[in-house]
């Protein structure tokens, strides 16, 4: 038994050293926020085969944690937010190079519902009338998507008669899979999210105006050993359009 | 400030720990005299949500009594509903906990000296009076010092939690729900005020829990 | 007429454990070494373990019936078990303790008979107290009280003497047959020694890794051990096989000697049995088998000095011994300093078998 544990023991350390004794391999970590998960990975990928001596990193969590973290002094190069307020807080705090901040990425908010539900497409106000019908959303203050989706709700007049109904989670991903798990009458999540599950329909887009500008802000870290090698990623991604394929729109606003 | 979550976490912390208590005490009891086959296994599923991530926990329980799962459903037969609700949380808390109980039973019932539940057995009690009178009072201290452990451990219950209550302010959103909100939002005050009215309840159930753990030691 | 009937099979760690034996005596004693499974089969009568295969009847009632699919629980057996360690209960007092088996504790007849228990046993001082405040000796009366307040059919007691201290013991023990005597059901006595079985029960049954190797009246047994294994359990020390050679001759090879002996017992095969305190120095005997022995070893005790004789003159290490003598301490003077030493072995005192 003794001999088992020590095998194991010696092959773990060998697999966690391999991984990270990539020869000369450039490391740049990116925190990341979870809704831009799966884009991420499809274009660091492409960027490390064209890339080989860069390695990407991705640490993705809700935008407040990884802000934390990187307060916290955290190993971070690239920052890529989905709300510009904790970029702004970080930069407050000199923990960005300011100059590379770039807002490139918008989205849309969207109404989905069970791919299975009988919901009545023509009658978009009734959502609100039934106090039994739950509808899910992030919570507002810690998670972006669920202040666009706040905002959107006091748009659309709802606020009045939806605080009953209104469940809030931790990040879109819970939020998306309360909807298709069926155990939320309706959801609000980002058109990103909703286009990469089947099992979702989307009822309706939001428009310019409903909310506050969605905005993805990414930016160098300062205290990053890689700057150069960061800044490099964030302009590939900026050039790419594989963020569209996944049902992100280019932001409007150019810094 | 809104004390809703005061509330609920003391509701739902109180509730799942009188369940808790007693289906771990006799899972326990069962399971010390209990030396058949799938014992080891048994024991094992026990003890599994204690080893399990919180988070996998919920999913898990979640998928259960989701709308679309087998015990969701039949709720569903009668028009009932438990996920996002303050039961799903107690649920959460429950499976979190029993662990915690059934394991710090277990080991206090198995320092009993076996010839005194003989003795007992010779003397005419039936099991359950040999269980009452014999070996809960003589298992007291390590069955209390478990029932604290279990209280602050359904206390302080997040992931799971949220996964099958969601946050419904003033019906599901408990401390531990509200803390990791604040601070998400960067309202490290909210938080603080959070972790101290927290502190101050585990503080004041710990002092209770001695004070009545040592009272029938003697 | 009272009855018990005990036929018992268990496999055990290291041995099985086959027993059985009946008797209309009260008090039946389980005589046997340590770990001779006496324990346990106290305990399959009491229900506390169940054997594999058998039969247990008290009385005409039938506790455990493997053919019949009988076994009845503990609590509906009347079988009252005082414990090698008493196992009270330390969270009650002596008063609550004794009265654990009664229903209503509280009726007026219960009460008088907690109190006539305590009177009995000389507890009145403890009665509040808890056990752990109490001395061994004490500890022993609770536990018998306990078990009496019961009316048990059968009293189990399991090497009652064994955790309390020698010096007591002699008025121990007839403070036990006093109480003993005033009991009026059966007695099962569990003991690996023999001056407690002998003097306290009727039917002895004797064990020796689970097997009873003896089991009658207890006249029977002590005095007239039918194997080396039951002698040896009763305490005689000098024990080897012997053959008849010639009309009240013995010959025993294991000694190199020949035995003159005076009894009808006509096997012409067996074993003889010394007890250690019948050997006398010569004088003692002098026409009755005479030896010149060596003198291997010498233990000395309080009143006795045991020595460890060779038949033969040489002996080949303080382990290489034929018999054991014990010496009284006034005759001590004789065999000081000596190597070896003349002794004589009385023909009435010579058990054979």
């Amino acid at each position: 038994m003794k001999k088992i544990i020590i095998i194991l023991l010696i092959a773990i350390f060998m697999i966690g050293c391999e991984s990270t004794a990539g020869q000369n391999q450039v490391e740049i970590t990116v925190s990341a926020a979870a809704s831009l998960k799966d884009a991420l990975e499809e274009i660091a990928l492409e960027y490390e085969t064209e890339n080989e001596d860069v390695k990407i990193i991705l640490n993705m969590a809700g935008s407040g944690t990884l802000a934390m973290q990187i307060e916290q002094g955290a190993e971070v190069d690239l920052f890529f937010s989905a709300a510009d307020s904790w970029m702004n807080s970080l930069d407050e705090k000199g923990l960005i190079i300011t100059e590379t901040i770039s807002p490139f990425l918008s989205n849309r908010m969207v109404f989905i519902v069970p791919e299975t539900s009988n919901y009545d497409e023509t009658n978009f106000m009734a959502l609100f009338e039934d106090e039994s019908a739950q509808i899910v959303v992030g919570e507002p203050s810690s998670v972006p998507a669920g202040k666009y989706a706040m905002e959107w709700l006091d748009t659309l007049g709802a606020m009045n008669t939806i605080t009953k109904q209104l469940v809030y989670g931790k990040d879109v991903k819970e939020v998306l899979s309360w909807v298709e798990t069926g155990n939320a009458y309706a959801g609000i999540v980002y058109a990103t999210d909703a286009l990469a599950s089947s099992k979702v329909k989307v009822t309706v887009t939001s428009v310019e105006g409903d909310h506050s500008e969605i905005s993805y802000p990414a930016a160098v870290v300062k205290s990053s050993r890689h700057p150069d090698e960061a800044k490099a990623f964030l302009d590939y991604m900026m050039d790419s359009d594989m963020f569209e394929n996944y049902g992100f729109t280019k932001s409007k606003r150019e810094e | 400030m809104d004390l809703s979550p005061l509330w609920i976490s003391l509701k739902v912390a109180l509730v799942s720990t009188i369940i808790t208590f007693t289906l771990g005490v006799l899972s326990a009891w069962f399971m010390t005299n209990y030396r058949g086959k799938g014992s080891a296994l048994i024991d094992g599923l026990f003890t599994l949500p204690m080893v399990l991530p919180p988070t996998l926990v919920g999913f898990i329980l979640l998928y259960i009594i989701g709308v679309n799962g087998p015990v969701g459903k039949l709720l569903g037969l009668w028009d009932i509903k438990i996920v996002f609700t303050w039961i799903a949380a107690v649920l959460a808390s429950v499976v979190v906990s029993f662990p915690l109980m059934y394991r710090t039973s277990r080991g206090a019932f198995d320092q009993i000296n076996m010839d005194l539940i003989h003795a007992a057995r010779t003397l005419g009690s039936t099991e359950k009076e040999v269980f009452l009178k014999i070996v809960l009072p003589l298992a007291w201290p390590g069955v209390a010092a478990a029932t604290a452990l279990a209280f602050s451990r359904a206390l302080g219950e997040f992931g799971a939690t949220l996964m099958v209550a969601g946050s419904i302010p003033g019906k599901t959103e408990t401390i531990p729900i509200a803390i990791y909100f604040a601070t998400q939002g960067s309202d490290y005050k909210q938080a603080a005020v959070w972790v101290v009215i927290v502190f101050a309840i585990s503080l004041i159930s710990m002092m209770f829990i001695n004070r009545y753990q040592n009272k029938t030691v003697k | 007429m009272m009855s018990i009937s005990v036929s018992v099979k268990r496999k055990l760690e290291t041995f099985e454990l086959d027993v059985h034996f009946s008797s209309h005596e009260k008090i039946v004693g389980l005589l046997g070494a340590s770990g001779a499974g006496k324990s346990m089969l106290l305990k399959t009568i009491a229900g506390i373990f169940e054997p594999e295969s058998g039969k247990i009847i008290v009385d005409d009632i039938v506790y455990f019936d493997s053919s019949e699919g009988i076994s009845l629980p503990s609590r509906q057996r009347k079988a009252g078990v005082v414990f090698q360690h008493y196992a009270l209960f330390p969270h009650m007092t002596v008063a609550e303790n004794i009265a654990f088996s009664l229903e209503d504790k509280n009726s007026k007849e219960n009460v008088l008979k907690v109190d006539q228990l305590i009177r009995e046993f000389h507890l009145e001082l403890f009665k509040d107290h808890k056990p752990s405040k109490l001395s061994g000796g004490q500890q022993q009366r609770v536990a018998l009280a306990r078990a009496l307040a019961m009316e048990p059919k059968v009293l189990l007691l399991d090497e009652p003497f064994s955790a309390l201290d020698i010096h007591l013991k002699s008025q121990l023990i007839k403070d036990m047959k006093n109480a003993l005597s005033d009991y009026s059901g059966h007695v099962v006595y569990v003991t690996h020694n023999m001056e407690e079985a002998f003097q306290l029960c009727g039917h002895v049954v004797v064990l020796d890794k689970g097997q009873m190797i003896a089991s009658g009246l207890k006249e029977e047994v002590f005095l007239k051990p039918s194997n080396m294994q039951t002698a040896r359990i009763i305490g005689m020390k000098n024990l080897a096989q012997a053959k008849l050679v010639g009309p009240n001759l013995l010959m025993v090879p294991k000694w190199g000697i020949m035995l003159q002996y005076n009894d009808d017992v006509i096997a012409t095969e067996g074993f003889v049995g010394i007890h250690a305190y019948r050997i006398k120095l010569h004088h003692k005997c002098p026409s009755e088998n005479v030896f010149e022995c060596t003198l291997v070893d010498m233990v000395i005790n309080p009143n006795v000095h045991t020595l460890y004789l060779n038949f033969s003159g040489e002996p080949d290490s303080v382990d290489d011994y034929h018999i054991q003598m014990d010496v009284p301490d006034e005759d001590a003077w004789e065999i000081e300093n000596k190597k070896t030493v003349k002794i004589c072995i009385p023909e009435e005192y010579i058990y054979y078998s």
